[in-house]
């Protein structure tokens, strides 16, 4: 017997009994359940996709378990990202799931990254997992993980989300496309709302995140029809899972048939923004302006309109008096409310709609335009503290 | 007339539509037709070019198979549905 207590079926006393319900499967077993136990995972983010991947692989017995993280644990996650609790708010995120994983589950190991996944680090940390599952937040993130699948042969479980919408695949090149086969490129940024800005169904990453996790085991134990070649679309407002057919594409930068991808490269500045939120620094001066020249603009009396780009629904949450309201995306089609001559002074929630908003004037003529640096909540952090910040 | 189905990130371009009737008997012909109705939409669909977007994909329903397309000079007939797939981020 080994450590004392291991049968020579692999598994030891306490195994049998924790994975009982596994051994039983026939899909699963005792083959199956060693299986797990030698396999190995990392999780990229630790955030709400990846709460519940960690919790399930920790308790479905996956030996070894890798996590990467840099953020710490904020009373804004707890509302989906399950595997930390309010005792570990300020806590590094990698530390807290650690906590909670080990707890769930003492006999597996579980290595911490508390550090952004990199195109400095992400092949050394990776290489030495049998499988990646992607529950980062930005496209940066995204494109670097598909590549460092693609780089080290390994299955990329990625999933993701917008309010109700979630998708799901297994971008595995050896066996299928790649993330880069289906979209090519990002979108341009501030085309498409992020989380912070479009806001995300609690629960919504918790079922995706879930079905990553019986993907990745899957994958593990070679079992099942996996979403290699397929994407779930899962919408659950309407409560539907539909399936759309993916292909290979042979001109695919970097898994095609004559790639030019051949290393890791620089992925903010492929998807054209730092991190995944926008930022004032490449943003001209003349374009901008501070919560504090715009109170003093409000108190003078100034001749201007000042134009609110959010959601109707948002304006229960927190207003500037006066402001007229034309959400980003009646803004092209309600273009002749706005007077060309007059100046105009955007916000939103943190700056991301309104830049958007100032680039599409512009590109419509008007050129009085500034919008409000760090939105209506660096407002309510500068200026009018009776409002909240969201 | 075909049915194109709007992904949840650009439904606030087309007044919060999920799904809209558009003629068209061709794909491209239907996408362009969506974005003369809905001007909004356009700059999303489209890049300055003209050109379909790379993190826009569309695929072809029939009879509940969804099939992607090569091109947008597809041939659709009025029982089939475009769906329209934006590439999303979203995950903390
Ligand atoms: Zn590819």
């Amino acid at each position: 017997m080994q450590g004392g207590n291991e049968l020579d079926t692999g598994l030891t006393r306490e195994e049998f009994l924790r994975y009982s319900r596994h051994l039983l499967i026939p899909e699963v077993g005792l083959e199956g359940q060693k299986k797990l136990k030698n396999s190995s995972a990392l999780i990229v983010g630790t955030g709400g996709l990846g709460s519940p991947v960690a919790l399930y692989l920790a308790a479905a017995g996956v030996g070894k378990i890798g996590i990467v993280d840099f953020d710490v644990v904020d009373q804004s996650n707890l509302q989906r990202q399950v595997i930390h609790g309010s005792t570990t708010i300020g806590v590094s995120k990698v530390y807290s799931a650690r906590g909670r994983m080990l707890d769930l589950n003492p006999d597996i190991q579980v290595n911490t990254y508390n550090e952004p996944f990199s195109s400095e680090n992400a092949l050394r940390i990776a290489k030495n997992y049998d499988i990646i599952i992607d529950g980062t937040d930005n496209f940066p993130a995204r494109y670097l993980t598909n590549d460092v699948c693609v780089f080290l042969g390994l299955p990329n479980v990625y999933g993701s989300v917008f309010r109700f919408d979630g998708q799901v695949s297994v971008f595995y090149a050896k066996e299928g496309p790649c993330y880069r086969c289906l979209f090519p490129e990002p979108p341009p940024p501030g085309l498409i709302p992020t989380c912070a800005d479009g806001g995300v169904l609690g629960i919504l990453p918790g079922t995706i995140g879930t079905i990553q996790a019986t993907e990745t085991i899957k994958m593990l134990l070679g079992i099942g029809s996996t979403l290699v070649g397929r994407l779930l679309l899962y919408n659950a407002l309407d409560m539907t899972f539909d399936y759309v057919r993916l292909k290979k594409n042979p001109a695919c930068r970097i898994c095609g048939a004559n790639p030019d991808i051949s290393e890791l490269i620089d992925y903010d500045e492929f998807c054209g923004a730092p991190g995944h939120a926008l930022s004032d620094e490449n943003l001209e001066e003349m374009w901008l302006i501070s919560p504090h020249e715009l109170f003093k603009k409000l108190s003078a009396n100034e001749d201007f309109l000042l134009l609110d780009v959010r959601e109707p629904h948002e304006l229960e949450i927190s207003s500037i008096k006066g402001a007229k309201q034309i959400p980003l995306g009646q803004l092209a089609s309600r273009i002749n409310e706005l007077d060309k001559n007059q100046e105009i002074v955007l916000f939103c929630k943190t700056g991301n709609r309104s830049r958007r908003a100032l680039e599409l004037l512009t590109s419509m003529g008007l050129n009085k335009v500034k919008h409000l640096q760090g939105g209506i909540n660096a407002w309510a952090l500068n200026i009018d503290p009776s409002i909240p910040v969201y | 007339m075909p049915i194109v189905k709007i992904p949840a990130p650009l439904r606030a371009y087309v007044d919060g539509q999920k799904a809209i009737i558009i003629d068209g008997s061709t794909v491209s012909e239907t996408v362009l037709n969506l974005a003369e109705k809905y001007p909004s939409i356009r700059q999303q669909i489209f890049d300055p070019e003209g050109r379909l977007r790379a993190f826009i994909k569309i695929f072809v329903e029939k009879e509940n198979i969804k099939e992607l397309i090569d091109g947008l000079d597809i041939d659709i007939q009025e029982s089939d549905s475009l769906v329209i797939i934006a590439s999303i981020a979203g995950g903390q």
